[in-house]
């Protein structure tokens, strides 16, 4: 099987929006997954998005006051920018047997929030490596961890597209 | 998603996996505009694929809330955010944004929002007891409060152990000093 290539079209609009276009059905899936792929319920994922920050102190005092006064922030800045990032998917149309989204400047940084969520999920609950991670091609998707690397990568991809598409971000 | 099987629809809700139905569509519409759906959780018409719930058109799950600086609820019916203003969880004023075209006003400028002369109303009227937006916070807060009381509970038992160690200390030494005297009797 080839290596998987990513084809759709991206540009920005006067105001600042990026638009994605010509999005095929299978990324269109990817996009609906950076929200409520399975990865982010799983306890090594919340681990990951939510480590203790004394794992190793004698002391629990200063990871019960973590998990009391920064977590449920985290939490709920979490939730807010998977919210948002849903809010725009609502959005996302077949247009000419492919899909199109647009982002708002405004919205760049929840973005790049849920979509780092997704990759640290998706990477703990994979137990991927660095070595799987600086591999110098994709491979092609044989595998549930192949294809958790091309979303991984994926994913890195629209956050590079926003950071540098968007003056927002 | 269009709706083709609506009579076996299932609501999974994201908080501890439980399972509801399979019930008719009607039903599930019945607890998205009851604020019985959270934006997290899934729907399927098969139990086979899941759908996230605010992806499902007919729901007409469309509006976020912004419930504080920067952080924001949704997508949800605009039933539910009258749900949450009538439990006092969010005011007129509060902006909320509307999904399908990405326009933002307050609450008080919507179409569903209450007619004017009920203005005064919507806190009158009784809410279903359910505060959703909150809830969480609440309970953190309420946690955070039982971590502080046993800390302070620990502290003063500490304060206590000092204390009766202290006294101890006293009595062997005034047990000491009594010792002293009678002998220089």
């Amino acid at each position: 099987m080839p290596p998987v290539v990513v084809v759709m079209k991206a540009t920005v609009t006067e105001d600042g929006k990026l638009c994605l276009e010509e999005i095929p059905l299978y990324l269109a899936d990817l996009f609906t997954q950076i929200t409520r792929c399975e990865e982010l319920g799983s306890s090594r994922a919340e681990e990951r998005l939510y480590p203790d920050p004394a794992p190793d102190a004698g002391d629990k005092t200063i990871s019960d006051d973590w998990k009391a006064h920064v977590q449920p922030g985290m939490h709920d800045l979490f939730s807010s920018a998977r919210s948002i990032v849903d809010a725009d998917l609502k959005r996302m149309r077949p247009r000419e047997g492919a899909f199109a989204i647009q982002i708002p400047p405004s919205h760049a940084e929840p973005w790049l929030n849920a979509l780092n969520q997704a990759r640290l999920a998706i990477a703990a609950h994979h137990d991927l490596t660095e070595e799987d991670m600086n591999r110098e091609e994709i491979p092609a998707i044989e595998s549930a961890r192949d294809l958790a690397i091309f979303r991984v990568h994926f994913y890195g991809f629209l956050q590079h597209l926003l950071l540098t598409q968007t003056g927002d971000a | 998603m269009a709706v083709t099987n609506p009579a076996n629809w299932r609501l999974r809700k994201h908080e501890d996996k439980s399972v509801f139905g399979p019930v008719h569509f009607e039903k599930i519409l019945e607890w998205a505009r009851s604020a019985q759906i959270a934006p997290q959780d899934m729907v399927s018409e098969d139990g086979v694929i899941w759908t996230k719930a605010p992806m499902v058109p007919e729901l007409e799950m469309d509006w976020l809330v912004q419930v504080g600086d920067e952080l924001f609820y949704g997508p949800t019916t605009s039933q539910a955010v009258l749900e949450f203003l009538a439990a006092g969880e969010i005011r007129p004023e509060t902006k909320v944004i509307n999904c399908r075209d990405n326009t933002e006003r307050q609450l008080k400028e919507c179409d569903f929002f209450p007619p004017s002369e009920g203005d005064d109303d919507y806190a009158l009227q009784p809410s279903k007891g359910f505060i959703r937006i909150n809830l969480q916070r609440r309970i953190r807060e309420l946690e955070t409060n039982l971590m502080d009381r046993q800390r302070q509970l620990m502290q003063a038992e500490d304060m206590i152990r000092k204390m009766e160690s202290r006294i101890r200390e006293l009595e062997a030494r005034l047990k000491d000093l009594s010792n002293f005297r009678a002998k220089e009797r």
